[in-house]
């Protein structure tokens, strides 16, 4: 004879774990012959049902920022090419000739061909070792003789942008993704996505890239390094970001913002702009898109797919002297960097600040410092996060004969403090290791 | 199956007094769970505090303690699993040293806290349709809540009992006792 309890007991057992095969058969066939324990089991089942869909409190914005200020981390991003950097791009092949010159030894010595030792230079002011750890040679098309000949990607063709994932920096170079294995120290794949990659953005297990002539999300699996989708979303798309469950990206001529589905690779949706985007980022659960005159900071809610504020920011982020490069959520802030400073609008209290000579484009926003590198200067610069106040800076190049005469850098940190500078002043990555 | 625990460590919490260097692709595994958990996380919490602002600490508190976690060892294997123990151990832990303040505000001779206690919930429940439901899970003993929310989350069994670091028997206990104490509250509810 089963008893009541015992039976309902097993009815509740069965919502949460599972059941043996005896244990089933003896509640079924209770529960086939008693109508009352099968109405309290069914009460069970719809109470358990009741709980998942009853509702939830919600976090708040300021739960949402209060968060990202403790764990948001750095969120480099690059700006769009401009009419400068294609200008550049002669000069910066000259520069890559000096480079190559003073990087090879370190090249050679990677690769085994050579006994040369690493050049290691220390910095002035106290930004730590400053090493060229390597240039950005193509494997497929660089060839490292005795003489110290070779030929690598053009300098102009790489370190548009970078990405730390999955062991590696994600490089973008003129029709491709370049994969330098940090373990190993050797690009370990290149992988074709078409001509000018501007972004790259690591989310949802794959490497997104967003490519020019024509506008399309290129999507890479990182364990096979192959491409996995080409979604075609035309104009010219720059940023990439992730958030809300989605990837979004800014389209710099038809001024719009698109969404993107990752389960389905599909734009989910399209939101039209009043303003040129030429960044994005993402913090506090909102996307926020500086205009190319950094007058103005829109905040899109993924909620609603609306613009759900257009923020004046003429009066102090940048100035009218310099063009924005650069835009970067971190600490509950959002940073907008051009090539002489750094502005920074905090969403809580609605305040501007304006920090840095001399300071950009590219910034990383960590808990412990800031760092900003200036692709024109080859200056890296350290700032305290809480009083902007600047600690220390350097020449990338102070003991080198490369000359800094690039204009695309992206600035990574991984996981054990290491700072990665990709330049395309003499096609090189280097590796900084910050002064305790 | 094998034994799973998802608590947090003393090594892990006196590393919160050390600065952090968190690498970027640590950050966007930090960012992805974060994106996916938040949610539910706030929401578990504020059911098991009955208290939006007290929620809002003990999830902040989480998610630091999972990038420290990350950064002085490795993010953990199952993340969400993780910020769920931190958090029902910080909200348990609160409501004791809660009991201690209001039972010292009585022996003082003070107004004790009910008061705010009841409007802090009111608040929660004013945010939430079933206030009916909520009001009964809030009424339950603080481990039978916590077992019952964390299984409406799609917790299985055992992970509940990982989570609230109790044997899968106590558990299978807490949560009949749990589910048939509301059954029998919200039927009398609906019986008035």
């Amino acid at each position: 004879m089963t008893n009541h309890e015992d039976v309902l007991r097993l009815a509740a057992a069965s919502i949460d774990f599972g059941l043996s095969p005896s244990e089933r058969a003896t509640l079924e066939a209770h529960l086939d012959t008693c109508p009352v324990c099968r109405q309290q089991a069914n009460h069970l089942r719809m109470q358990a049902v009741d709980l998942r869909n009853r509702s939830r409190a919600i976090p708040s914005v300021r739960l949402r920022q209060r968060i990202e200020m403790n764990i948001a981390g750095p969120r480099p991003r690059r700006a769009p090419v401009t009419f400068r950097s294609l200008a550049l791009g002669g000069a910066a092949m000259v520069a890559l000739v000096v480079g190559l010159a003073a990087g090879l030894p370190t090249l050679v010595g990677h690769l085994g061909a050579g006994a040369t030792p690493q050049p290691t230079t220390r910095a002035s002011g106290g930004v730590g070792d400053i090493r060229a750890f390597v240039g950005l040679a193509d494997p497929a098309t660089a060839r490292f003789d005795a003489n110290h000949h070779c030929s690598v990607v053009a300098a102009s063709d790489c370190a548009g942008d970078a990405a730390l994932a999955d062991g590696s920096i994600w490089l973008t170079s003129k029709d491709g993704i370049l994969r330098f294995d940090l373990a190993t120290s050797a690009i370990v794949a290149r992988i074709t996505v078409g001509t000018s990659p501007h972004r790259i953005w690591f989310a949802a297990g794959s490497v997104w890239t967003s490519v020019q002539n024509p506008g399309a999300v290129v999507r890479i699996d990182p364990t096979t390094n192959t491409v996995t989708a080409t979604i075609p979303v035309g104009g010219s798309p720059v940023g990439i970001v992730d958030t809300a469950g989605s990837i979004w990206i800014a389209d710099q001529t038809l001024d719009r913002i698109l969404r993107l589905d990752p389960s389905t690779n599909a734009v989910i949706a399209t939101i039209p702009l009043a303003i040129h985007p030429w960044g994005i980022t993402a913090a506090g659960g909102m996307l926020w898109v500086g205009d190319s005159r950094a007058n103005v900071l829109l905040r899109i809610d993924p909620a609603s797919n609306t613009v759900a504020e257009t923020i004046d920011v003429s009066a102090g982020l940048l100035g009218d002297s310099t063009e924005p490069a650069d835009i970067v959520a971190g600490l509950g802030r959002i940073w907008v960097t051009g090539h002489d400073g750094v502005g920074v609008y905090d969403p809580l209290s609605g305040r501007l600040d304006r920090f840095g000579t001399q300071t950009g484009p590219r910034i990383l926003v960590g808990r412990d410092a800031i760092w900003a590198v200036g692709s024109w200067n080859a200056l890296i610069q350290r700032f305290d996060p809480t009083t902007l106040k600047l600690v220390d800076q350097s020449n990338l190049y102070a003991n080198d004969s490369a000359t800094a005469t690039g204009f695309e850098m992206a600035i990574e940190l991984a996981g054990d403090g290491t700072l990665w500078i990709a330049t395309d002043d003499g096609n090189r990555l280097l590796r900084v290791t910050p002064a305790p | 199956m094998g034994a799973m625990s998802f608590a947090a460590t003393k090594g892990q919490v006196a590393a919160l007094e050390k600065p952090v260097r968190v690498g970027s692709s640590q950050m966007r595994d930090i960012a992805a769970v974060y994106e996916a958990c938040l949610g539910d996380l706030f929401g578990y919490a504020a059911s098991l505090t009955r208290d939006h602002a007290s929620a809002e600490d003990i999830v902040q508190e989480a998610f630091t303690r999972l990038v420290n976690e990350s950064v002085t060892r490795h993010l953990p294997e199952n993340p969400r699993a993780w910020l769920y123990t931190v958090t029902t151990n910080l909200a348990f832990s609160r409501s004791r040293r809660r009991a201690v303040a209001d039972r010292w505000q009585q022996l003082l001779g003070r107004p004790d806290r009910a008061e705010a206690a009841e409007a802090a919930e009111a608040t929660v429940l004013r945010s939430e349709r079933h206030g009916e439901l909520n009001r009964a899970l809030g009424a339950l003993p603080k481990d039978h809540g916590a077992a019952l929310l964390l299984a409406a989350d799609g917790f299985s069994g055992t992970e509940i009992a990982a989570i609230l670091g109790k044997s899968e028997g106590a558990t299978r206990n807490i949560l009949w006792r749990a589910r048939s104490i509301l059954r029998d509250r919200l039927q009398a509810g609906e019986a008035t």
